[in-house]
């Protein structure tokens, strides 16, 4: 009889064992779907687990069976006809398809995977279950502001803590948010203070033609942009207009007279500079009227790439912006490291892609997360 | 032969303006119900015509008509069952922008009254002595059959719309396929003011009752109808009538001197109001000049408002106006360029301009930059608009002078002050502040 016992024990365990090991790939799937009105439950708010918390650099993370619970008939659930809708976690450490990682990888990337699977989980849930109040709350916000001007700009609506944020940006929840450049300088924050917290590491290689897409924001930021592409400005379609033709050429002669010693290493000549800022004003002075009956598109377009420039020669002016242009770049590329260390010397800010700049964004942001997981992985 | 030319050519003309004139009527009008309430509480529109009519004291009320119902207009059903009366909240009290009331009523099939509501507010009362009385409610793509379980059991439903801040106007083909026309976003509060209803949407049957209970259900145009009633513990205050307040009364009492001058003349007794220099006056003229679809006089409002209330308040109606339902931009624009002699450029600045900014627009200074440069443009219509946006986004401007019928010095001298204040290539010092 307790042999038997023992036996049924031992039973027990291994079936539970194997269906763990046996188990699929991480899955998880929002656990609300409207407008299934018999399906009604706020996502992960309640659950059952069976498992225990596993602990990372992140935090904790959650290792074993997650079932959600609700009130509703389990017919009308989205996960209705579904084998098994958990394990979540896959502790056999078979391979992750993110592209970070590539082939299979096991142990420490793999539990990084799962989180981030569980993570965008989350974010999605979060996100339907906003979007239920996002067109009342629209109109509710544009009525607002009708009435008494009521607005909230942008940055007025970020919520979350720094950690969060830093989350979000490693994870690539929002590719929006990466292409903005938002991502990449959390990052940077991230890796400049485990930096200076004296954390060192192998840092990843950045090519020309990859250097040569990333964006900065910021005056001098627009100063290194514009240079880079001397001999293609990025000239709004308004500038196209016969009445603008010969200043626009003219710009672009005087820029790339200053443009093209910088770019060899030479220092500026303050002489071609003050040509440069004349000719800006000129332009200035003729594209105003233009812009007033440009749709508002195109206005905005026309606005930004005067300001720019304007930034540029502001940026040239001023000595301590002397050595922003780095020749080697084009011709050698960088590492990770010598680029976030010449942007904290020149308090540059990545900046949006520019059009086309999609894949090299996301290289990017493969380098600077890569670094910073060396930078902030325990050390054996 | 001149003379059997001109004949011919007379019988084509006459053609032609009968063709104009005389509506393609596809049948007997069906009287589906009966207004309840004093002359000119309602305007009616043919389904193919194009000029709204103020109704006489408890008028036929037919099938397919656009009805625009001011506040406090009743109406009841053909049987007798139903009573519906329009809540338009002409003075903006309601958390949403249901400025006014406008539906159009059907021959019930099966139910005691069937209708479209277009937007607004409206009451629904089981008016019958003694059973229950059901009513066919549709709206956008929407299709809700609600039963009123018992007498004076009353429900209201609020409709309205807005386009997304940011939206970018694009301007479609207008034989392309209609559902392919950007829509702005709509939203409907349902909610039981009193007794119990069942209400089927969405393929389900929902049972809901008046606070404490199950009483509000709602539905827009983004995730559709969620079935599943919020209970409330009490009517929110919006959903109250208030007829003691001073501030009721004093609005009781515009409605009526509205109504009894819309009686004689409409149009006159907008302008009259218009021109009153009343703050209130001038709003109820505004909303009904919108209700009304009068796109003309509106947009003289926005061209040379007399008063800063006339002028800030017409662009709100315009916004509610192009918001109401798909296409109503489209149909604004053709207005702006076909009848108002604005060029493509211009009239898509000043539909852009009534769209509004996204937070990403406002996290860039040139966006103020542009507004800042359309304070001198050579139209009026899109000069006021930039302004009523920059009083708006930086409210360290609301000192600057501007006159909404100023002269192109006036303007000058705003922008300049303008340009001071928020200088190129910068955020205001507002937008700058919730940037930090």
């Amino acid at each position: 009889m307790k042999w038997n016992r023992t036996r049924w024990c031992l039973v027990f365990t291994l079936t539970l064992t194997c269906s763990l090991v046996g188990a699929q790939q991480p899955q998880w799937t929002p656990t609300i779907a409207p407008p299934n009105p018999l399906y009604s439950m706020t996502p992960y708010r309640y659950q059952i687990n069976i498992g225990a918390p596993v602990p990372t650099v992140y935090g904790s993370t959650f290792v074993g069976w997650t079932a959600p619970f609700t009130p509703a008939p389990q017919l009308f659930s989205p996960n209705h006809g579904r084998a098994n809708t958990g394990p979540a976690w896959n502790p056999s450490g078979s391979s992750i398809q993110g592209y970070m990682y590539g082939g299979n990888i096991m142990g420490y990337a793999n539990r990084v995977g799962g989180q981030r699977d569980f993570e965008r989980a989350q974010q999605a849930a979060a996100i339907q279950r906003n979007q239920l109040n996002t067109a009342n709350k629209a109109i509710h916000d544009q009525w607002a502001y009708e009435k008494t001007g009521v607005i909230v700009p942008a940055g007025a609506q970020a919520g979350g803590n720094q950690s969060d944020a830093l989350q979000r940006a490693l994870g690539l929840l929002d590719e929006t948010e990466l292409l903005s450049g938002e991502s990449l300088n959390i990052i940077q924050s991230a890796i400049m203070e485990a930096e200076a917290r004296g954390a060192k590491g192998t840092s990843p290689y950045l090519t020309p033609r990859l250097l040569e897409d990333v964006r900065f924001a910021t005056p001098a930021g627009d100063a290194l942009n514009l240079i880079r592409q001397w001999n293609r400005l990025p000239f709004p379609a308004a500038f196209a207009q016969p009445e603008l033709r010969e200043l626009r050429d003219n710009l672009e002669k005087d820029f790339g007279a200053i443009a093209l010693p910088l770019l060899s290493g030479k220092s500026l000549e303050p002489a071609k500079l003050t040509k440069l800022e004349q000719t800006l004003q000129q332009l200035e002075s003729a594209v105003a009227p233009v812009i007033r009956n440009l749709s508002f598109q195109e206005a905005i377009a026309s606005r930004k790439f005067l300001n720019q420039m304007a930034n540029a020669v502001k940026a040239l002016n001023s000595p301590a912006n002397s050595g922003l242009v780095k020749a080697t770049w084009a011709t050698e590329g960088a590492n990770v490291n010598e680029l976030l260390k010449h942007m904290a010397k020149f308090k540059l800010r990545f900046g949006p892609a520019p059009q086309g700049g999609d894949t090299s964004y996301f290289a990017l942001h493969r380098a600077l997360a890569t670094y910073y997981f060396i930078l902030t992985q325990p050390k054996k | 032969m001149l003379t059997v030319l001109g004949r011919l050519l007379a019988t084509c003309v006459a053609v032609l303006v009968l063709s104009i004139e005389g509506p393609a009527q596809t049948g007997p009008r069906v009287l589906v119900a009966k207004s309840t309430s004093p002359a000119a509480t309602f305007h009616a529109r043919p389904a193919n015509g194009t000029k709204y009519k103020s109704l006489l004291n408890e008028s036929d009320l037919y099938a397919t008509d656009m009805l625009v119902a001011l506040p406090g207009a009743t109406l009841v059903s053909r049987n007798g069952s139903i009573t519906l009366r329009s809540s338009a909240d002409f003075d903006a009290k309601s958390p949403l922008p249901v400025l006014d009331t406008a539906f159009t009523l059907a021959e019930p099939k099966n139910v005691d009254l069937e209708l479209t509501l277009d937007r607004g507010r409206i009451e629904i009362t089981n008016s019958k002595a003694a059973g229950a009385a059901s009513v066919r409610v549709r709206f956008w793509n929407q299709l809700w059959t609600i039963v009123l379980e018992a007498p004076d059991s009353r429900v209201a439903l609020e409709l309205c719309g807005r386009w997304p801040p940011g939206k970018r106007f694009k301007l479609i083909d207008p034989k392309a396929d209609p559902e392919l026309v950007p829509a702005p976003l709509a939203s409907l509060v349902f909610l039981v003011l009193n007794g119990s209803v069942t209400v089927e949407c969405g393929g389900v049957t929902v049972a809901m009752k008046a606070p404490p209970g199950p009483a509000e259900l709602r539905w827009d145009s983004l995730m559709g109808v969620r079935p599943q009633p919020q209970k409330l513990d009490k009517l929110p205050d919006w959903a109250i009538l208030d007829t003691t307040s001073p501030e009721a009364r004093k609005f009781h009492d515009l409605v009526e001197e509205f109504r009894q001058a819309s009686a004689k003349d409409t149009l006159q007794a907008v302008n009259s109001f218009l021109d009153s220099g009343d703050p209130h006056q001038q709003r109820f003229a505004l909303v009904t000049l919108g209700a009304l679809d009068e796109l003309e006089l509106l947009g003289k409002s926005l061209v040379a408002a007399k008063t800063l209330e006339e002028w800030d308040f017409g662009i709100t109606v315009l916004r509610h106006w192009i918001g109401r339902a798909r296409g109503q931009d489209q149909k604004f624009f053709q207005t702006l360029t076909q009848v108002r002699g604005y060029t493509e450029v211009q009239a898509k600045i000043i539909l852009q301009l009534l769209f509004g900014f996204s937070s990403d627009d406002l996290a860039q200074p040139e966006t103020y930059e542009v507004l800042i440069d359309y304070l001198v443009h050579e139209k009026p219509a899109i000069r006021n608009l930039a302004a009523w946006h920059l009083i708006r986004l930086v409210p360290e401007g609301k000192s600057i002078p501007f006159k909404p019928n100023g002269t192109q010095a006036d303007a000058a001298q705003a922008h300049a002050m303008w340009k001071k204040l928020v200088p190129s290539g910068q955020l205001p010092p507002s937008a700058k502040k919730v940037k930090e």
